[in-house]
């Protein structure tokens, strides 16, 4: 076989093939692993950060208060609200320099991938929030109705709190799942049915269970009857 | 002289106006049209028989839009100088046992016109028809002559009012403050300029974030440990605004004052010492005894609701303990359960103690509170004792042995 023939055939791609892959040995991936290192010194750094700034805010003391500690025992993680936070800060800086380590790489097929994943990372982050505070919010309002209805002696208070706050955390969901685009026209169709149902249900209800606590409500209101000429007495 | 305004950048009011009187009386008159002009003309009289020979103006706070204050304007008050201040937001007083003032309220008004003035000031409800001159003299003149900084009302109550103040308030101050303050909450005070410059100069308006401005009068003098009185008013307490149909509107801001206070005054009660008693002017009346009505059923039916559907809510304010003090409460006979002494005092301290660290939010903590003081008080008046003195002094030393309880849980940073 001629020299030429070897040369041009073999060893020339051979050649081209190893430069290449040196190339991508000592560029990109060099490049992937600088990224990714760097991410999880970012990561670490954000996590100390953020749980210096939260134990400063009293972030714990504020998961008690509206039972963001709780909801995380009843989900079995025995941590606290800051620690929770802050390592869900950390993987989240990890998956950023991941998807960027993955750019780093520049094949077309994962550029892509990398370039939706950076379009839909902000809209999973702002349902995540939407759902934390939906859920915050849930909690504070059974609570409210709760209290409010014991104090009233409207009965079975903890039914009327309980959908107070599936109510909120249905709303809750709903924009969530708007916010990351799922299902969008099923969910605001199911969400305006579902709610709908609820308030129809409710008057429904109310009419035809609840007729005898309404007259008893407004008989104690507007007759007086049984304690016509008497003073009432004052807590104060 | 331009007085420090609480409200800074707002146009100036009557008040500002130079003034050099030796006593000023304030009237709270919002929605008492009928009855302000009376009380007006009585304490002209009170002060022009009293305190003769002293300058003396009556300071009227109206609504904007209330007939008040033209009712106010038709009185005769002779040589005491009337002013009618109608407040910018259009609220007035609101009466001191009324709808939680507002801080477009009289008293910032009048603590800065007797501070530049040096006066002595009280203030009385405009509401009130039975107010006579002598509750206007008793009121005034231990400040004046006595050196007092601060009178408080005792009203001859009958023994079904005032659970509030018999059952939470009272026991609670004086056990925190070392005082026998017998009423601190109330609708007529007299009060000094040296209390009036104590108040502006702690910054916090009267009705800053729906305070009770009696609360705060009463609570700041006596953690200052000014020298406090009180006088014998005899009864007239009750008005249409003060009543005990709607619970929750007079519970909440009084008690949640009560609680905010503490925090404030944190430093002054836990080094108070035990209590004790208070230079007392006038005659005790007798207990009023006109028949009342007393929902006792809606209160404890109430209560036991509590029992059944607040028990997470409760775990969450109180000491573990006294949570399951409380549980076996539920369980037990009688019914409605009786809430004992010792136990009610510990459940106010941990409530206070609650509404500092922030277990829950601060509103919730005094709603949560509401039943378990309904169950308390439902029991007493069915025992026939309610808010009589010897329950009371029962209570009082109760919360007394229990403070060094609530000193350890105020301190102690667990959770």
């Amino acid at each position: 076989m001629q020299p030429n023939f070897w040369d041009s055939a073999i060893l020339d791609p051979l050649r081209r093939f190893v430069d290449q892959a040196l190339t991508f040995l000592l560029h990109n991936l060099l490049a992937m692993v600088v990224v990714l290192l760097v991410g999880v010194l970012a990561a670490y750094a954000v996590r100390a950060a953020l749980t210096v700034l939260l134990r400063l805010l009293g972030f714990d003391r504020f998961g008690e208060r509206h039972g963001l500690s709780a909801a995380l025992q009843g989900a079995g993680i025995a941590r606290s609200p800051t620690v929770v936070a802050s390592r869900l800060a950390f993987w989240l800086v990890m998956v950023v320099f991941l998807v960027l380590s993955l750019a780093a790489l520049n094949i077309a097929p994962m550029n892509d991938l990398v370039s939706r994943l950076f379009i839909f990372l902000p809209q999973l982050l702002a349902a995540l929030v939407i759902l934390v505070l939906g859920y915050v919010v849930g909690v504070f309002l059974q609570r409210a109705a709760l209290l409010a209805a014991v104090n009233a002696g409207l009965p079975r208070a903890r039914v009327l709190a309980g959908a107070v706050q599936v109510l909120v955390l249905l709303f809750t969901a709903a924009m969530a799942l708007e916010q990351v685009g799922i299902g969008r026209n099923i969910v605001l169709a199911a969400f305006s049915v579902a709610f709908g149902s609820v308030g129809l249900a409710a008057a429904l209800a109310f009419g035809y269970a609840a007729r005898d606590l309404a007259r008893s409500v407004l008989e104690r209101h507007l007759s007086g009857a049984d304690r016509e000429g008497l003073g009432e007495i004052s807590h104060l | 002289m331009a007085h420090r305004d609480p409200r800074d950048g707002r146009a100036p009011r009557p008040l500002d106006r130079p003034g050099r009187e030796e006593i000023l009386v304030g009237v709270a008159a919002r929605a008492c049209a009928g009855t302000v002009r009376h009380v007006v003309e009585t304490v002209a009289t009170a002060l022009a028989e009293g305190f003769a020979g002293r300058r003396a103006a009556i300071v009227v706070v109206a609504g904007s839009r209330d007939a008040a204050a033209a009712a106010a304007r038709r009185a005769q008050t002779g040589a005491v100088r009337l002013e009618v201040i109608e407040p910018a937001g259009g609220r007035g007083w609101g009466g001191w046992g009324g709808a939680a003032p507002d801080e477009d309220g009289a008293l910032p008004v009048l603590l800065a016109a007797a501070e530049r003035s040096g006066a002595a000031c009280a203030v009385v409800d405009g509401g009130v028809r039975a107010i006579t001159p002598e509750w206007v003299r008793l009121l005034l003149d231990p400040v004046v002559s006595g050196g007092l900084d601060l009178v408080a009302p005792l009203y001859a109550r009958h023994r079904h009012d005032g659970l509030l103040t018999g059952h939470l308030v009272y026991p609670l101050t004086r056990a925190l403050y070392g005082r026998r303050l017998r009423q601190p909450l109330g609708a007529h005070f007299g009060f000094s300029a040296r209390l009036a410059g104590r108040l502006l100069a702690s910054g916090a308006p009267a009705g800053a974030a729906g305070r009770r401005p009696d609360v705060w009068l009463v609570t700041a003098a006596l953690a200052a440990g000014l020298p406090v009185g009180q006088a014998w008013l005899g009864p007239g307490r009750r008005g249409p605004r003060d009543s005990g149909a709607d619970l929750m509107a007079s519970f909440v801001p009084v008690v949640g004052t009560a609680f905010a206070l503490m925090e404030e005054f944190a430093a002054a009660w836990m080094e108070a010492e035990a209590p004790s008693a208070v230079p007392t002017f006038g005659t005790p009346a007798a207990e009023e005894d006109a028949p009342l009505w007393v929902n006792v059923d809606r209160m404890a039916a109430t209560f036991r609701q509590a029992l059944a559907e607040l028990m997470p809510v409760w775990r969450r304010m109180l000491a573990p303990d006294t949570g399951a003090l409380l549980a076996a409460l539920a369980e037990a006979p009688p019914d409605p359960p009786r809430v004992p002494a010792p136990l009610w005092a510990r459940i106010v301290y941990d409530a206070a103690v609650a509404y500092h660290r922030r277990p829950l939010p601060p509103d919730q903590v005094v709603r949560a509170l509401a039943p378990l003081y309904l169950g308390r008080a439902a029991a007493a008046v069915l025992a026939g004792g309610a808010a009589s003195e010897a329950d009371v002094e029962e209570l009082c030393g109760a919360f007394e042995s229990l403070k060094p309880y609530l000193l350890d849980r105020w301190r102690d940073r667990r959770p």
